[in-house]
């Protein structure tokens, strides 16, 4: 998965990178918050942010708060980077927005555990919007055929929202998921098609009368 | 791999080791790039004390600290972090005091480094 770090020591951020690219990921690095600022407010930008705390300049937990300020339906994941013996940063941190936290000197395991967990969690996100989104299609749908339809009581056209009369089965294809299929009813058959209709009900009576 | 007589205060190439998956070419850049950027963070940090700039330093000495806790070299972390303190509490003529102490453990570990690893 795509991964943004951000710490303004380079052989940290190196160590970082080199570590993730082993294990797969596709890696970009920046040294400031305001770099990180503008490569996350791109609508591309990769969802999983391993953030360092203290950097000169904007520092890892303002841009937290800039990041939580301005998420919408697919929050960014972030995992604060800490030296080890700040445990208040912690609390902080998390208490501020962030998501997880690894300290430093970190292992690749525990690294790469970390990593996992909050790659299930972008993509349970991920799972949860698409479905969000195919609810509300789906709801747009219900809506329409929900309201008042006014139908006409002699040739049963509708009015749609534009003030056009459309047919029926017109009507029906366009604004539902169903689809149309013609037939004759025999009622309409006998006055539309009346030969076609009395051969068919003398085939079903000598059908009848063969049975019998 | 494991490294023989060396004093791992200074430098523990079996924990670098470690958290380098194991890859010796990865240590060796992350060691190089350390190597090549660590005097620059330590003149920065100079500046800032020279500026009377607590903020300034304390967060310079932070990025040292954790450059030296990636590296696994806990003598030099240790006065950075020291440093770091010093400078978050105001006490910038402790904080220059232990400056000689930070570059005498730079140049320990530059050697300690070269010799094992690079």
């Amino acid at each position: 998965m795509r991964i943004l770090i951000v710490d303004d020591d380079l052989s940290t951020r190196n160590t970082l990178a080199g570590i993730l690219r082993k294990c797969g990921h596709d890696v970009e690095m920046v040294s400031s918050g305001e770099e990180a600022w503008t490569v996350i407010s791109q609508p591309d930008a990769p969802r999983l942010i391993l953030l360092d705390w203290l950097m000169p300049g904007l520092n890892g937990l303002d841009l937290c708060k800039r990041i939580r300020s301005m998420d919408g339906d697919n929050p960014f994941y972030i995992i604060m980077l800490t030296v080890k013996d700040n445990k208040e940063d912690i609390v902080e941190g998390l208490d501020t927005g962030t998501d997880d936290y690894i300290t430093k000197p970190f292992y690749p395991e525990e690294l790469r555990a970390r990593i996992n967990a909050g790659y299930r969690i972008i993509k349970m996100q991920n799972r949860l919007l698409s479905q969000a989104n195919d609810l509300r299609n789906s709801l747009d749908h219900i809506k329409t055929l929900q309201g008042i339809l006014p139908i006409c009581s002699f040739c049963k056209k509708i009015r749609d929202d534009k003030n056009y009369w459309q047919q029926l089965d017109e009507y029906i294809s366009t604004h539902t998921e169903a689809m149309v299929s013609h037939s004759i009813c025999p009622e309409c058959l006998g006055i539309h098609y009346p030969e076609i209709h009395q051969r068919m009900i003398r085939k079903s009576t000598e059908e009848e009368e063969n049975l019998n | 791999m494991l490294f023989g007589g060396c004093d791992k205060s200074i430098f523990d190439p079996d924990d670098l080791m470690e958290r380098m998956m194991g890859d010796t070419v990865l240590a060796r850049s992350i060691a190089e790039i350390f190597l090549s950027d660590i005097p620059a963070r330590i003149n920065m940090l100079k500046d800032r004390l020279n500026e009377n700039d607590s903020r300034g330093a304390e967060l310079q000495a932070h990025s040292i600290n954790g450059a030296a806790a990636n590296m696994a070299a806990n003598k030099l972390q240790e006065v950075a972090s020291r440093i770091e303190k010093a400078s978050k509490a105001g006490n910038l003529r402790v904080a220059v005091t232990l400056i000689t102490e930070l570059e005498d453990q730079l140049s320990a570990l530059e050697k300690e480094i070269k010799r094992l690893i690079l």
